[in-house]
């Protein structure tokens, strides 16, 4: 598949510390990439890297074969994207921001504005000052620009931030379309697990600056031990894990005073069933899925970084 | 270049968009009328004959020239109470050192207003210097007293009370020489009618000098301007030694020609001739006489020539009575009093602060709200953004100050046409030269965009390299305003040495292009004799001042170019 971003051995520091170390990693058209970490891990300093906004002190970063430093307009032609917040020009309509920025590109078509506002769902107060668009609308517009010349690399850093459910939904299949219909590489980067579930093909988790893995979401879930967890609704929740530290000695991920949740191989559950409706009153049994959270706080070691 | 122009245009949008711009664009423009509406009534208030407000005792208005008839009655009357008395107390005086009988005649002495014993003085009797000293004041104070009669009788004011007026009436001269000679006659008069007579060189005298005050009379009465020029040189004639006529006829050669007619002020074209007859004799000796101070030391190349091309526009000046009211106030208050520099530097001072707003922002502004990204994601190298940014922000630089040209002309045509029409004359190896007004204007305002432009080059380096709004906004508009005023206290100091490696000296680069404006020399003649068209001082300056951009261009694309935006 082709590598239309590819970052070798990236690294960046900030005084004396190093905030970005080695990173290296590609991103192929047609596929999402979640670029997984908590806050501060360095992803936005990687995306500032990658956007022009920093210089890496080593390493390279090529988008679509050009050289983001030497050929850097060459480089930057076919990218869209968003760092941190959409940051726009308050004083002018969300249209006159991009009518600019489409300038920058050489591109003016009014048709492709009307096109990607469409897209966001930005038509009805497009033409309002973005001094009174909310988080969400700066969001939506801010998607709109990065779209607007047709990149085949989008980045898009947090670009969930103030959506809300519906616009979170609605981003989602834009960038799923995008990806898997047109080609486009994309680059999402999120400190929210669940997001990345949905969304991406494959994630790269970082955390102190440092690429700990790229996997796909598949063998992402596979890494945490081809397990499956199972939610069991009890009558008498202590005697069941007395009994189930006692008899089975499998994984109990968490309990209240109504269920016990475990994690166990299929081929184990009906035993695990059978036993607790003996001795405790089994109530009902829901699979619960498998979360990447689980995977994530399972690669990273667990504890500090969930946001 | 495609990338640049469209940088350009969206900034240029943007700061059409900025109420700011409009919003100085318009004060500036009533900067402009504003101060020349000041300068307006500074110069009415200084120069008409109606501009005094008199009360009388009961709180009416009355009109300032029937005041002025009644002060100066009033001041005749004191005069001749004055007279009186000192008559009686020279009487006194006299008769306590001689007797009646000693002096000859004492009844004659008594026929002049009361006065006894005044014919002593002229037999050579043994008057005290106290005594003698006594009739000379008298003397002085009764040709006075002569001439203020004259005067009131033909409505000419006495002792140059319209001394800053423009409605000039060459009448008022007479109160020069007129004293001087009435003074000549009364001593004359008194020997002839008190003392032992006139001999015969005498009695010819008095009767030129009674033909010349006759004359006077006759043209006070006739208001004949040729008649006065030829009066003044006899007067001349008859007071000066003959080594100094030369001198004297080309000083009333170049008066005649400076004010054929008598209708500009004679004090102006006086201090103009008085300035060309210094240059010229400066050039003759080979010695600085213009700047005063004694010294006798050669003329250097440099100074010759300056002296030279000095005169050649002095002359041409003078030639065609190229002046104005403005310039009349100038070289008699010797203050600059030209309402199209005051005008324009009030409307300046309003458009630099707006090219420092604009250039100041036009880094600081993006960073401090975050809008640069939607610059930096787009594929347009910094050094092109920033390029972009520049010649946006110079093109508000431009039409600014054309803006500023349009504002001046207006308000000047408006209020000042005598002075805006005069054309720029300038020379050249000696050879006086002149530039329409409206090329001069247009030429000005275009050497003014060069400190311009390096005031915006400092205002965008502050704000590459600070990045917040306000303190660079803040720091170049108070560096704007310490350079100006550093700027106004360095043309009271000469213009070499290590003064001319201060930056601020350079940045009215216009007033050193254009060394020959009247307000300039006036400047520099009144700072310490410092000179306005030293050789290679433009150049200099140029030089200087395109190293100040360089720098400051250069820190800002360093820094805007190379710094990691965060």
């Amino acid at each position: 598949m082709e590598q239309v971003l590819e970052i070798s051995r990236l690294s960046k520091k900030f005084g004396s510390r190093w905030v970005v170390r080695d990173v290296s990693f590609s991103v192929n058209a047609g596929e999402v990439f979640g670029f997984l970490g908590p806050n501060g891990a360095g992803k936005t300093t990687v995306i500032k890297m990658i956007m022009g906004f920093l210089t890496p002190d080593a390493g390279r970063i090529q988008i679509n074969g050009f050289d983001n430093i030497r050929q850097y307009e060459k480089a930057m032609e076919r990218i869209g994207g968003i760092v941190e917040n959409p940051e726009m020009y308050k004083e002018f309509s969300g249209r006159q921001n991009l009518v600019m920025y489409a300038r920058l590109h050489g591109k003016t078509a009014a048709a492709r504005i009307d096109e990607v506002v469409r897209l966001v769902g930005m038509e009805q107060r497009i033409g309002e000052k973005l001094r009174k668009y909310s988080l969400g609308m700066k969001q939506r517009v801010g998607v709109a620009q990065a779209l607007l010349h047709r990149p085949n690399v989008l980045i898009l850093d947090e670009p969930t931030n103030g959506l809300d459910p519906a616009g979170v939904r609605d981003l989602r299949d834009i960038l799923k379309r995008l990806a898997h219909e047109q080609g486009v590489a994309v680059l999402v980067s999120s400190h929210m697990l669940a997001e990345m579930e949905l969304m991406c093909d494959r994630v790269g988790i970082i955390e102190n600056g440092v690429l700990r893995g790229v996997m796909d979401i598949g063998a992402l879930l596979r890494e945490a031990g081809g397990e499956e967890v199972y939610r069991y609704e009890i009558d008498d929740v202590p005697k069941a894990l007395a009994l189930l530290g006692e008899v089975w000695g499998g994984s109990i991920r968490s309990s209240d005073n109504r269920s016990v949740v475990l994690a166990l191989p299929r081929a184990q559950v009906p035993a695990v069933s059978r036993l607790l409706a003996a001795e405790v009153g089994l109530l009902g049994l829901a699979p619960q899925q498998k979360s990447l959270e689980d995977a994530f706080i399972q690669i990273t070691g667990g504890g500090n970084v969930i946001a | 270049m495609r990338k640049i122009a469209a940088v350009y245009r969206n900034e240029l949008y943007k700061i059409c968009h900025r109420a700011v711009t409009w919003l100085l664009l318009g004060v500036m423009v009533l900067a402009v009328l504003g101060a020349g509406g000041l300068v307006g009534l500074a110069m009415k208030a200084m120069t008409s004959r109606s501009s005094g407000v008199y009360y009388d005792e009961n709180g009416n208005a009355v009109d300032p020239v029937e005041q002025r008839r009644k002060e100066l009655q009033e001041q005749i009357n004191g005069q001749k109470k004055f007279i009186e008395s000192g008559m009686k107390r020279l009487t006194e005086e006299y008769e306590t050192f001689i007797t009646p009988e000693e002096t000859g005649d004492g009844v004659g002495a008594f026929a002049l207003g009361g006065a006894g014993g005044l014919g002593g003085l002229f037999v050579g009797g043994p008057a005290t210097e106290g005594v003698s000293q006594l009739y000379y004041d008298l003397t002085y104070n009764r040709a006075q007293l002569r001439t203020m009669e004259l005067c009131l009788a033909h409505g000419i004011d006495y002792f140059g009370w319209y001394a800053f007026s423009t409605d000039y009436d060459f009448r008022t001269e007479v109160t020069q020489i007129y004293p001087t000679l009435q003074q000549m006659i009364l001593v004359l008069e008194d020997k002839q009618d008190f003392g032992p007579g006139l001999d015969e060189g005498e009695a010819a005298q008095l009767a030129m000098q009674e033909a010349l005050a006759k004359k006077v009379e006759g043209i006070m009465r006739s208001q004949n301007y040729e008649e006065w020029l030829d009066l003044e040189i006899a007067f001349a004639r008859l007071t000066l030694e003959p080594e100094y006529m030369e001198g004297t006829e080309r000083f009333y050669e170049l008066l005649r020609k400076g004010n054929p007619d008598g209708s500009l002020n004679p004090a102006l074209v006086q201090q103009v001739v008085t300035d060309i007859g210094n240059l010229e004799q400066s050039l003759k000796d080979d010695v600085d006489h213009v700047s005063g101070g004694g010294a006798s030391v050669p003329l250097t190349d440099d100074q010759r020539a300056e002296f030279r091309d000095r005169l050649a526009v002095k002359t041409y000046r003078l030639e065609h009575q190229a002046y104005s009211a403005a310039n009349i106030l100038s070289e008699m208050m010797g203050i600059s009093v030209d309402p199209y520099n005051i005008c324009r530097q009030a409307g300046m001072a309003v458009l630099v602060i707006l090219i420092l707003l604009l250039a100041g922002g036009a880094v600081a502004q993006e960073t401090s709200t975050g809008s640069i990204k939607s610059l930096i994601i787009a594929p347009v190298r910094r050094w092109k953004i920033l390029t972009g940014k520049i010649a946006a922000v110079s093109t508000v630089a431009v039409v600014g100050t054309l803006l500023l040209l349009g504002a001046l002309l207006a308000v000047n045509a408006l209020f000042f046409r005598d002075s805006l029409t005069l054309p720029y004359v300038y020379a050249l190896d000696g050879q006086a030269r002149e530039l329409h007004f409206l090329v001069f204007r247009a030429l000005e305002a275009l050497v003014s965009l060069a400190p311009l432009m390096v005031y915006l080059l400092f205002a965008l380096m502050l704000s590459a390299v600070i990045r917040h709004t306000a303190p660079v906004v803040g720091l170049s508009i108070g560096a704007y305003f310490i350079t100006y005023l550093a700027g106004e206290m360095l043309t009271m100091v000469p213009s070499s040495g290590v003064v001319r490696f201060l930056p601020f000296a350079h940045l009215s680069l216009e007033h050193m292009v254009f060394p020959f404006v009247e307000s300039n020399v006036v400047t520099a003649i009144f700072s310490a004799g410092g000179s306005v068209t030293e050789k290679g001082s433009v150049l200099f300056s140029s030089v200087y001042l395109a190293v100040m951009a360089l720098c400051f261009g250069w820190t800002a694309y360093d820094s805007f170019c190379r710094r990691d935006i965060k």
